[in-house]
């Protein structure tokens, strides 16, 4: 067993050399070079898909890298038997994006699950334990009760106590962070960054990493910051050194990732407005919004994680009650108190979360795309006509070339994008004035994509409006008319085609707030 | 070869397994003396309806992921107070054919009052319908501590009587069925139930009212047991105290053993059908080969054991033709 080596003050806390990792068919992680200083707050930022969160699970065992170097406290560790055990034993902690307790338990027993302080013979001292989890609670800045049980926390308390136990309870020298900020609220995100601060320099054999989407963190508490790119590590800036705006701009490139078509070669011309939202608000995170989609209309919502635009859609669409604000369609205004409602309101939702949200995993297409319209397919007696439900299933499955062996075949034998078409025509089925798509090409192969794109651009939004959702500032750019841009709950911007700053790096920019 | 051995046993295992259990069952029962006879086979048949329409609403609240314990007091309950009200509070205004209606209606109303209780205020339906299943017989001991003996023959008309050489309640058992499966399979709410006990997010995202069907299911199972405890009164022509006592245990095997999954979502109408068929043959070859009643227990015990284990076979079966 190798154990960590002594601090010596300065020097490497872990260095990658050419650090690779392949999924069938994708490179996640591709000849990373890094090196993090002890001492330093390190942060990793860039783009959705670049491969920030697998190099992370690398670094802490989680996965087996495919080829190069992993040296921890100049120590080079056996990528092929590396582990998530043999990580803790040389001190690399991770603390994930969302917290792993065990929601019943108390939290004095969750923070030393694993490691318990014994007394003898196996027993262990619960006071012990209890005191220490009060002082671990306390300097992340809670003050709560041992005994209670985690579950009790809400998740940015969990999440704050998930990163007391890495640094207090196991000790760790190399703390990552995958993307700990983004459930916080912003009074303890300082609190959690300015404590890193405080503790680097007490300790300065130890490492942070932090994954963030946010350039302003970064820029305000981070020594340095390596860029990842299209699963590439592009730069390492020293944050003293460097602006925002550079900083922002490494991260888009010259070049888009992937170049798509521009599905809006001929602009639509929409008419009056069919659903119009007058100061939705929804809080914690959205704040006020304001907005207008006409029929033939595409719109794109775009912010960070937190920014509101969930909030928006799912007020819209009756999944949640808006605190206040007044939603109108064609003119007329309407209470949406759930999603039934809203369907007979002619807005039709697309989920994020395709699996858990939306498809009906034992249950064949022909069930998969009728669910929502079997009224239109019965008869007064609500008897399907099952003929002309199976014609309409196939016929969707065309329109959308779905590839499946038939309309009978069980949805879990699809791939994720033929999944995600037979529910594109699910929700044409019923002819929906207004479509919600959240994350349409979430889970979708490569190939995918651009077919779903196109059927968004060239059958949805023909006689209907269009909001789309996506952390893609590519795909908004190629299929939007107009993107609006929240940010702390509040649109701040609205992106329109045709304009000189209707582009990737604009519109990343402005989601960040750079 | 390996793929078609898939699709064999996956059509065996998902589909047909009660089918083949079935017919080793008959294979053996036709070396015993008694069981080949028209009349053993419907004596059979008339024995189970009961057991089959309590199976009938068991399968219907798994496969929205619930359950009801209650069941086997509502097939107790509904009878019971359908016959009190007949003879003794209001002997004047309802007559026995209002009775026999009633009777399924007051399952009916107590199932949906059950399921509201369990959907709307979100308590644990096995919560909720252990406590009902308290209630219920409780108010049966109090209401008829000694049974009633002298029913009118027009309640005990389905339960009692045979039309060419038929016992009724076999019709009425496979009445109720086909309505069911009706509903089941070519019926808008079948296939939000099924949606719903598959993924009760994505159906309600969908616009599934998915709360009203719960309760409908919690209703329908009510009102199925009660038409049960309706053929068993008529049946045995009386109604006691403990009628369907501890059946839901077997009414459990039958639905389980029928293929129907306690994760929800999974179970198909006929293979609950062979599942009610089998168990009573299983009760009927016991009784002609002459075994004690302490010993018919253990062999339910057993049964029970098994069904259980081929269901989870079922599921792993199907999970990894899945992946492959």
């Amino acid at each position: 067993m190798q154990h960590p080596a002594e601090p010596t003050g300065g020097g490497d806390s872990y260095r990658l050399t050419e650090l690779t990792k392949r999924f069938p068919g994708v490179v996640a992680v591709s000849g990373v070079n890094l090196t993090v200083r002890r001492g330093e707050v390190h942060g990793i930022i860039g783009r959705n898909g670049a491969g920030k969160s697998v190099l992370m699970s690398l670094i802490s065992g989680l996965a087996r890298a495919t080829s190069g170097g992993i040296a921890i406290n100049g120590h080079s560790v056996d990528i092929a038997s590396y582990n998530p055990i043999k990580a803790h034993a040389l001190g690399v902690s991770l603390v994930p994006q969302e917290p792993k307790f065990a929601a019943r338990l108390s939290i004095a027993d969750n923070l030393f699950m694993g490691r318990p302080i014994d007394r003898s013979l196996g027993f262990i001292n619960s006071a012990a334990m209890r005191k220490k989890a009060k002082a671990v609670a306390a300097e992340v800045g809670l003050s709560l009760d041992p005994d209670e049980p985690m579950a009790r926390l809400p998740i940015e308390s969990q999440q704050l106590l998930a990163f007391g136990k890495a640094q207090f309870i196991e000790e760790a020298q190399i703390i990552l962070l995958d993307e700990i900020t983004a459930s916080l609220s912003r009074e303890r995100k300082q609190m959690l960054l300015a404590l890193l601060r405080r503790l680097v320099r007490a300790a300065p054999e130890r490492s942070y990493t932090l994954i963030s989407h946010h350039v302003s963190e970064i820029m305000e508490f981070c020594d340095r910051v390596t860029v990842m790119r299209d699963s590439k590590a592009v730069a390492t800036l020293d944050v003293a050194h460097t602006t925002a705006a550079e900083l922002a701009n490494w991260i888009v490139g010259d070049i888009p990732v992937t170049r798509l078509d521009d599905y809006n070669a001929t602009p639509s011309k929409p008419s009056a407005p069919f659903v119009s939202v007058k100061d939705l608000s929804l809080p914690p995170n959205l704040t006020s919004a304001s907005f207008e989609v006409a029929i033939g209309e595409v719109i794109g919502l775009a912010g960070l994680d937190g920014s509101g635009k969930e909030e928006a859609v799912e007020a819209l669409f009756g999944m949640k009650r808006p605190d206040a604000g007044a939603i109108a369609i064609e003119g007329r205004p309407v209470g949406i108190a759930s999603p039934a409602i809203a369907i007979r309101h002619g807005i039709g939702f697309l989920p994020k979360h395709r699996e858990r949200q939306a498809v009906i995993p034992g249950r064949s297409i022909v069930e998969n795309t009728l669910i929502s319209s079997y009224r239109s397919f019965s008869n007064a007696l609500g008897l399907i006509d099952e003929t002309r439900a199976e014609a309409m299933t196939r016929a969707k499955m065309t329109e959308f070339k779905v590839k499946a062996a038939g309309p009978f075949t069980a949805m879990t034998e699809l791939s994720g994008g033929n999944k995600q078409k037979v529910l594109i025509g699910r929700l044409t089925l019923s002819s929906p004035r207004l479509f919600i798509l959240n994350e349409p090409t979430r889970g979708v192969d490569l190939a995918t994509k651009p077919e779903i794109l196109r059927a968004i651009r060239e059958e949805l939004a023909l006689a209907s409006g269009v909001i789309m959702l996506s952390e893609s500032e590519d795909e908004l750019i190629a299929v939007c008319d107009r993107i609006l841009v929240f940010f702390r709950g509040r649109i701040v911007s609205v992106l329109n085609r045709g304009t000189q700053a209707f582009n990737v790096a604009t519109l990343y920019k402005t989601i960040q707030g750079v | 070869m390996p793929a078609q051995f898939h699709r064999l046993s996956r059509l065996l295992f998902e589909r047909h397994l009660i089918w083949l259990l079935l017919l080793v069952l008959v294979l053996f029962g036709i070396n015993i003396r008694g069981f080949a006879t028209a009349q053993n086979l419907l004596n059979v048949m008339w024995a189970a309806a009961p057991l089959g329409c309590m199976v009938l609403g068991l399968f219907l609240v798994l496969l929205i992921k619930e359950v009801d314990l209650s069941l086997e007091s509502t097939f107790a309950f509904s009878p019971t107070i359908a016959i009190v009200a007949m003879l003794n509070w209001l002997p004047e205004v309802i007559p026995p054919i209002l009775a026999v209606i009633l009777t399924p209606l007051i399952g009916f109303a107590v199932g949906a009052a059950a399921g509201a209780f369990a959907v709307k205020l979100r308590v644990n339906a096995f919560l909720v319908t252990l406590a009902t299943l308290l209630l219920m017989r409780g108010a049966v001991v109090y209401l008829i501590p000694e049974g009633v003996y002298y029913l009118p023959p027009e309640y005990t008309y389905l339960g009692e009587q045979r039309w060419l050489g038929i016992p009724i309640a076999i019709f009425v058992w496979l009445l109720l069925y086909l309505i069911a499966w009706v509903i089941m399979e070519r019926h808008r709410i079948g296939k939000e139930i099924y949606a719903i006990g598959n993924n009760e997010e994505a159906a309600l995202l969908a616009g599934v009212k998915v709360q009203r069907t719960k309760i409908l299911c919690f209703a329908i199972a009510g009102f199925a047991a009660a038409v049960g405890g309706l053929l068993e009164v008529g049946r045995l022509q009386s109604v006691v105290a403990d009628l369907g006592e501890g059946s839901i245990l077997m009414v459990f095997a039958g639905t389980i053993l029928g293929g129907t999954s306690l994760s929800g979502g999974i179970g198909r109408l006929s293979g609950v059908f062979g599942a009610v068929i089998v168990i009573a043959i299983i009760e009927n070859i016991m009784n002609l080969i002459g075994i004690e009643p302490s010993i018919r227990q253990m062999v339910f015990g057993g049964v029970l054991l098994i069904a259980i284990y081929l269901a989870s076979l079922q599921d792993r079966f199907a999970m990894r033709i899945d992946k492959s």
